[in-house]
């Protein structure tokens, strides 16, 4: 049997072998950025790594990492720039390209999704990347995020309102 | 049609996509305390051969060196205890060189303080004293012993004293004591003994929720530097709460983010900095409530523990005529709110100006104008004098394709005086700055 708190290294690396890509994937979402995006995957190990002893259960280890990665992306995104800001629909915005030429801008588009995604208040957009991106029920949210399911569901409503309207979609 | 959320799940994979399975980096653990212990003692290199046993003698000398070690030891930890609690002790005291700073033509505070980024993005294990002029570095000063990284940095009226806040589990922590707690420390300027000197304030260390970091949303030293507001809630599971420290007598106030039905509420506090008046007497401090930014003077003399009770000063509400709302903070002589706006789809940075008595706007100070529009970061006024003429502040790079990296956000600080952005090309804008 496995002395899994004595054998911090071999698990820590186990796990970074199975979820690195992952949390790193995540971490790149939220930053748009693959350098600080690794380097919060990093930071989150070490800290898993440090805090080995303290862990009750390794079950858990992959929800503290997650919670780490999100941690680590606020402060980045924090140290950026402390100040979100809104943007709201703009009359003078062209209407939105269709059809024929959406394929060739679908890089644009992604971007401009993301660059919206990322002007939101941390809470909103950590909501919405769990719920959208991993896929996540409101019950594993409101788990990952120490929130209410009530709280996830209005949160997931406001975000995506606030979303659509930074995109212009006037929702 | 494509809802939002299609959208967002095609982006967010999208951008998921560009890391490429296999592609992580090594992982690089750090030192571990339990590896010095019984794993390195299982290791075949501390096993004892026949040839290595210890003489007879060494036996009872060990035993008498040890009962030194632990008597020695419990006189230190007695010596320890007498200190006050929660505070890091001498040690956490440092002085550095300084060099002096040159004087910076438009009267913007000649001494910035920055906190680097370290190795890993995320963590700021250096704080910076900077000319503003030029950028040139006077002084570094790195985190103190038990600290990981400085998380937040602000100044007072003089431009010679500043606080930083410190995230780490402290010097006192030991492998039962591993907790992560956010500390104070006074930064101390002194040009003509040409020092900067960091030493422990006397503030209660704030604990940080398991795995969550800091709760903290933002700190404001007073212009007088006697006391230190800090805000908590800008993240999850945290309730908006406002603490002030008197510095002086280390007595704590506090306010919580209250409705009127007497529940907290968890809008976000802090998203903008907080801001003094001249007279240390009202704090701006702003409140996202669902699609509105309230932009409340709190009076920190007056009775009440209801933050949100306050008088909101400026309201920024559903996100007028396709500009951004937000970054405001209140002029020293209490008269204005300067707001930084981005507008006309992101094609556009505004200062914009409003009166701190009745909210209206009073025009706009400067307007940056871009071919292209590719704002992902947060413009920001970092500084203004007295009456709000002058500003040092923080935009976005704009008009510019990704880098390779995809990170647009680095932007340029600078000076806007007289209608007219002046860059501070020395200054870098990927730092937390104060001044």
């Amino acid at each position: 049997m496995i002395d899994w708190r004595a054998d911090a290294g071999p698990l820590v690396t186990a796990l970074y072998q199975a979820h690195a890509v992952g949390l790193i994937r995540l971490a790149v979402v939220m930053l748009g950025d693959r350098q600080a995006a690794e380097d919060v995957v990093q930071e989150a190990f070490c800290g898993l790594y440090r805090r080995w002893d303290h862990l009750e259960d390794p079950g858990n280890a992959l929800r503290y990492l997650r919670s780490s990665v999100l941690n680590g992306c606020r402060s980045v995104l924090r140290n950026r720039g402390r100040l979100p800001f809104r943007l709201g629909p703009d009359t003078s915005r062209p209407d939105s390209v269709e059809s024929a030429e959406s394929t060739a801008l679908v890089g644009e588009e992604h971007r401009a999704v993301l660059a919206a995604l990322r002007r939101l208040p941390d809470r909103q957009r950590e909501v919405l990347v769990l719920r959208f991106y991993l896929e996540l029920s409101v019950a594993e949210i409101a788990q990952a995020m120490g929130i209410s399911q009530g709280t996830v569901k209005s949160t997931v409503s406001r975000a995506l309102a606030a979303l659509g309207r930074l995109l212009g979609e006037g929702t | 049609m494509t809802t939002i959320e299609d959208r967002l799940r095609a982006a967010t994979r999208a951008a998921a996509g560009t890391v490429a399975t296999g592609s992580a980096p090594p992982l690089r653990l750090p030192d571990r305390e339990h590896d010095r212990g019984p794993m390195r003692r299982r290791g075949p290199g501390r096993r004892r051969g026949p040839g290595r046993r210890w003489p007879s003698w060494a036996a009872p000398l060990a035993a008498a060196a040890v009962v030194t070690v632990i008597f020695v030891g419990v006189l230190v930890v007695t010596r320890l205890a007498h200190l006050p609690q929660n505070r890091p002790g001498p040690a956490g005291a440092v002085t550095v060189p300084l060099r002096r700073a040159p004087s910076v033509a438009g009267a913007v505070p000649p001494y910035a303080v920055g906190l680097a980024p370290g190795p890993l993005a995320a963590q700021s294990t250096r704080a910076v004293v900077r000319a503003t002029a030029s950028g040139t570095v006077l002084a570094t000063l790195t985190t103190p012993r038990g600290y990981s990284s400085f998380t937040w940095v602000s100044a007072a009226g003089d431009d010679r004293t500043f606080v930083l806040a410190a995230y780490g589990p402290g010097p006192a922590a030991g492998p039962g004591r591993a907790r992560d707690t956010t500390a104070f420390f006074l930064l101390r300027l002194d040009p003509g003994a040409g020092t900067a000197r960091l030493t422990p304030l006397p503030v209660p260390a704030q604990p940080n929720p398991p795995g969550l970091g800091s709760p903290i949303s933002g700190i404001a030293l007073s212009p007088d530097g006697s006391r230190l507001a800090v805000a908590f809630g800008n993240e999850t599971n945290v309730r908006s709460e406002l603490k002030l420290f008197n510095l002086r007598d280390g007595s704590v106030r506090k306010w919580r983010g209250t409705r009127n039905d007497g529940r907290a509420t968890a809008d976000e506090l802090g998203a903008s900095p907080l801001s003094w008046t001249a007279d240390g007497r009202t704090l701006a401090v702003d409140e996202w409530a669902g699609n509105t930014i309230n932009v409340h003077l709190l009076d920190t003399t007056a009775a009440g523990s209801n933050l949100w009770s306050s008088r909101i000063a400026v309201a920024f509400a559903d996100w007028p005529s396709g500009s951004v709302a937000g970054s405001a903070i209140i002029t020293p002589d209490g008269t204005k709110i300067i707001g930084m706006a981005v507008a006309r789809h992101a094609t556009q940075i505004r200062v914009n100006e409003f009166s701190a008595g009745t909210g209206k706007a009073l025009g706009t100070m400067v307007r940056l104008r871009y071919r292209r529009g590719a704002i992902t970061g947060w413009p920001s006024v970092l500084w203004s004098d007295r009456s709000g003429s002058t500003l040092i502040v923080k935009t976005t790079r704009l008009g510019t394709r990704p880098s390779k990296n995809g990170d647009l956000t680095a932007g340029t600080v600078g000076i806007v005086s007289r209608g007219r952005f002046t860059p501070l090309p020395g200054i870098p804008a990927g730092e937390m700055l104060a001044w």
